[in-house]
């Protein structure tokens, strides 16, 4: 299923908003947890990623994986936080009143 | 937003680095799932194949990391401006001369600026809120700050509790040799409260203070704070220096302190080496000293400031001075018996803001200086039209590498960028060379515009300010002579890259936007050298003007007998004495003193009054320049007596009152021309109790300047110095002329001044030849000549090769119609024509627009012309004549070439 444009960002920050997260665990995660819905290709990803960090609302750092690697662990920052808040809030939002015309169409 | 340039920058700092994390990022990712793929059961080969299929290329996924990454667009910038380098590089002559052009006129800009910031716009260093520094005058204030007696400062100080503090100084020069050759520093007498209100702390010891401001000295004795330059300079920095003792003018005192570097008081181009309080001044003046003359008219010499309070208004300020004025009057009134009601401070004061301090210099320079920084602008639009041109002819020769990468996708403005960037390179490093130009630059006119007699001192520091001015000259120059080239460039045409040759519309736009140039530079280079000539033909006018006197055979000498032994009302018999000396001296023809000397900058002058005539109104229109002279003065200056006779021995007190006047005089006074023989009466002032005893005019002698060589020829009455009457002593200064036999005058100076030393040790004395006078009094004029020329020339050579080019260009473009057209018949002189006339049309028009240029322009430099009008018709004609000789010969150059085409060679060619 193809993301609408604009929900990347949001998916991602939800996904690093419990702990750190590397750019591999985030996709699965949102993979898993959409039931397999959705597929984050690396190519949107990681630009997305570096968006958002540049945006500073989340900061990296490099760290070891469980595997013993080096990887590049996401963490959401204070601004992030709020951004997911605003975000999610305004998604939700959206989503009852689509549903709503959708429903009573 | 910080994060994302922070980010930005690392990344393109760091470049091997992020490069490595990208990789090691997106391996893992890689990696993981891979590892995942497998532990679900594929096989690893098969794992790794669809895993690969995922990414979709991982050069791609790193270029779009990249890209959001933001190291595209300065990846993309550096690499542009590697080839604007190679670009440049491959015309090096072409480059440089736009290089060199551009740091001349970015330099000479950068210059005047920065001298222009020194002298008139920076608020005073070193001081305290200079903002809320005011001076007061009475009446209106005029172009110099009124001075104030020391009686008035007086009066001042004991209420300067209504504001933040009061002070007053008056710059001097002092001798701090102990003995033998003088070695003259800059200082001042000031108040007490002086460096206090200013807010100076010493940078060692301390400054002085009101407690050493007390007349008849303290238990310190006389103490001086000195400059921090003076420190360094002769006490070397030392630590010890507090405590010292310094010789001033022959007088020891005790230093206190070091003043901090870069404070120079309150006048701009001048410096305070030495700062002694007022109340030090009777030992260093003597007998001529102001404090000890407080309530005299004619010792005005005080500039009196007061600081404003913080939230105290200009008007408020006003108020409260106008109150105390009555009171202030009374009490600071000249107390001159012959000069009872004398009109002091009649008019309400008023204060104006000094934050930028006072200043003689700007006075006389402010006005030629930015005169000559509008000169030095149009000289850097013509060089800025040349460098258009060339960016031009460079992009059109890579036009069919710009029409390629047009093909190939690039926009418009990538390759308007590309180009834009060759400009801002040539600025760049044009800017970077103009620096050095500039801070060589402005010390060296500082030093034209000083003379021995008034050294400057100015600082010019190369800081942010300066700094600023040449960055914003610099971009304004790309703006200038980048931008429309660019952007005409990049609007080609992807389909030129398929035509090898074509000649479309763009060639057309092109000699079109080069005409305008050549239009701009033609008009821009005819007002420069309108402006040249104006100044070069006032300054001959002055230099070739008739002093009246001979300046060859003088010898000058300036003497400071304040400190000499001889009371003051003895002066005049003392002078005597000393023009005696003088004239015993081998080799002296004739020996005279004055108070006055020709362009001497002083100005005495008196109501006059003819014997039988009915008194009139005291105005401008019957006031005479007066001037006080021993006998000999004529004979000494070579001035021709017309009628009557000169000063002899006789005319002295006791003797009958004389005058002798001058052609000028004769005219303004005596219409029918019968001067000899009647009485005038001189008088100081309005009323009648001013005048002075009627004199007999005994001779009339031919006209001369009198203070300066732009005046007319001012009315002037001669009084014998032996009959000297007015109300206060004869000046502590005097000039003494001698006239050598024959030969030079110099050679006489160390002769005249042993026998005046002889006469008496203690006079102070400075030498030179009225040559040197007369070519002093011209410094600015001569600069402005100088300056204006030499741009002018700079200007006309800019032009004159950017026409040789633009003619040059359009002659190799239309070589084969040329040569087809002799083919078909045309002779050289027909293709010269051809050429010519072109040219001919542009550089007409571009005259006709730069006359009513300069005609316009030239109204606001009309205060510093001398003799002619500012639309001088004979210089805008000879202006007009160079121009056209100029652009004719740059573009005869390329039609002369043109017609030596051979035409079966251009047909073979096509």
């Amino acid at each position: 299923m193809e993301l609408p444009q604009g929900t990347l960002d949001l998916l991602i920050l939800k996904a690093v908003a419990l702990e750190p997260q590397h750019g591999w665990a985030i996709s699965e995660r949102l993979h898993q947890i959409s039931s397999e819905a959705l597929l984050i290709r690396q190519g949107s990803l990681y630009p997305a990623l570096h968006r958002l960090e540049r945006r500073g609302w989340i900061k990296a750092r490099w760290g070891t994986s469980d595997n013993n690697r080096r990887a590049k662990y996401y963490e959401l920052t204070r601004h992030g936080r709020a951004q997911l808040d605003a975000q999610a809030t305004a998604w939700r939002k959206l989503a009852a009143a689509i549903g709503q015309v959708l429903e009573s169409a | 937003m910080l994060s994302d340039w922070m980010l930005r920058l690392r990344a393109v700092l760091t470049r091997t680095k992020v490069e490595q994390e990208i990789d090691d990022e997106l391996r893992f990712h890689f990696d993981r799932q891979v590892e995942s793929y497998v532990a679900r059961g594929l096989e690893h080969d098969e794992a790794v194949r669809r895993v690969r299929l995922e990414f979709g290329g991982l050069d791609q996924v790193k270029e779009e990391y990249r890209d959001a990454l933001g190291v595209r667009f300065i990846d993309s910038l550096s690499r542009d401006c590697r080839l604007a380098f190679r670009s440049l590089r491959s015309t090096p002559v072409v480059t440089s001369v736009a290089i060199l052009s551009l740091a001349l006129g970015i330099g000479a800009n950068t210059a005047i600026f920065s001298l222009i910031d020194s002298l008139v716009l920076r608020t005073l260093p070193g001081v305290v809120q200079p903002e809320q520094l005011v001076t007061m005058s009475s009446g209106s204030p005029g172009p110099t700050e009124p001075r104030w007696s020391y009686a008035f400062w007086k009066q001042i100080e004991k209420r300067s509790q209504a504001f933040d503090g009061a002070f007053a100084w008056s710059a001097r020069r002092f001798d701090v040799s102990a003995g033998g050759e003088i070695q003259s520093v800059e200082g001042v007498f000031a108040a007490g409260s002086f460096f206090e209100t200013l807010g100076v702390r010493a940078t060692i010891g301390r400054t002085f203070t009101a407690a050493d401001d007390v007349l008849d000295g303290t238990n310190d004795g006389p103490v001086a704070v000195i400059g921090y330059n003076l420190w360094q300079r002769r006490f070397g920095a030392s630590p010890q220096v507090v405590g010292m003792p310094l010789t001033i003018n022959r007088v020891p005192f005790t230093i206190i302190g070091v003043a901090p570097a870069g404070f120079f008081g309150t006048e701009v181009g001048r410096s305070i080496d030495i700062a002694v309080p007022l109340s030090a001044e009777p030992l260093l003046q003597g007998s001529a000293s102001n404090v000890r003359a407080p309530f005299d008219k004619f010792n005005m010499w005080l500039v009196v400031a007061l600081r404003l309070k913080p939230e105290q208004s200009l008007e408020a300020a006003t108020t409260i001075l106008r109150d105390m004025q009555p009171h202030i009057r009374d009490s600071a009134k000249p107390q001159i018996p012959e000069v009872r009601e004398f009109e002091f401070i009649k008019e309400p004061f008023t204060l104006a803001p000094i934050s930028t301090g006072i200043s003689g210099l700007r006075r006389s320079y402010q006005r030629p200086l930015v005169t000559i920084l509008l000169v030095v602008a149009l000289v850097l639009l013509v060089a800025c039209a040349n460098i258009a041109n060339l960016q031009l002819a460079r992009a059109r020769m890579r036009r069919h590498e710009l029409s390629v990468r047009r093909a190939l996708g690039s926009a418009p403005w990538q390759l308007a960028r590309q180009l834009l960037i060759e400009s801002l390179l040539l600025a760049a490093v044009g800017a970077g060379f103009a620096l050095v130009i500039a801070s060589w630059g402005s010390r060296t006119l500082v030093t034209l515009m000083a003379t021995q007699a008034s050294p400057i001192t100015l600082h010019l520091p190369l800081d942010g300010r300066v700094l600023g001015f040449t960055m914003a000259v610099a971009i304004a120059t790309v703006l200038l002579f980048g931008v429309a080239p660019a952007f005409r460039a990049a609007s080609v045409a992807p389909i030129e890259a398929i035509k090898s040759q074509g000649r479309g519309m763009v060639g057309e736009h092109r000699s079109q936007f080069a005409g305008t140039l050549v239009v701009l530079q033609v008009g821009i280079s005819l007002v420069l050298v309108v402006f040249a000539g104006l100044f070069v033909s006032s300054l001959q006018r002055l230099t070739s003007r008739s002093l009246g006197v001979d300046t060859q055979r003088a010898l000058h000498v300036r003497i400071d007998a304040a400190q000499a032994s001889v009371k003051p009302p003895d002066r005049a018999t003392f002078y005597q004495r000393l023009v005696a000396a003088a004239a015993a001296v081998p080799g002296v023809e004739s020996a005279a003193a004055s108070d006055k000397t020709p362009l001497d900058r002083g100005n005495a002058s008196a109501f006059v009054r003819v014997s039988g005539a009915p008194r009139e109104v005291a105005s401008e229109s019957i006031s005479a320049k007066t001037s006080y002279i021993t006998p000999a003065w004529f004979a000494t200056y070579d001035i021709p007596l017309r009628a009557g006779r000169s000063f002899d021995t006789h005319d002295r007190n006791g003797g009958m009152p004389v005058v002798i006047v001058n052609d000028a005089f004769v005219r303004k006074f005596f219409p029918a021309g019968n001067a000899l023989g009647t009485a005038v009466t001189l008088s100081l002032g309005a009323r009648e109790e001013y005048s002075m005893r009627p004199r007999t005019v005994v001779g009339v002698v031919g006209d001369t300047i009198y203070s300066s060589l732009r005046e007319v020829s001012e009315a002037i009455v001669y009084l014998p110095l032996a009959q000297y009457d007015l109300p206060v002593p004869p000046f502590a200064f005097v000039n003494l002329t001698v006239r050598a036999a024959a030969g030079s005058p110099a050679a006489l100076a160390a002769g005249v001044k042993g026998a005046l030393a002889s006469v008496d040790r203690n006079l102070t004395m400075r030498t030179s030849t009225l040559d040197v006078y007369v070519n002093d009094s011209l410094r600015q004029e001569r600069l402005l000549a100088l300056l204006t020329g030499s741009f002018a020339a700079l200007g006309l050579l800019l032009a004159g090769l950017g026409l040789y080019g633009v003619t040059a260009y359009a002659v190799a473009r239309r070589r084969t119609e040329i040569g087809i057209r002799m083919a078909l018949g045309a002779v050289q002189t027909t293709v010269v024509r051809l050429v010519v006339s072109r040219v001919a049309k542009l550089v007409g028009i571009g005259v006709v627009a730069g006359t009513a240029a300069s005609l316009w322009l030239s109204r606001f430099v009309a205060s510093l012309l001398y003799g002619l009008e500012p639309g001088d018709p004979t210089t805008l004609l000879v202006a007009v004549v160079v121009l056209g000789a100029v652009s004719m010969t740059a573009a005869l150059l390329p039609a002369m070439r043109a017609s030596k085409v051979d035409p079966a060679a251009v047909l073979r060619e096509s």
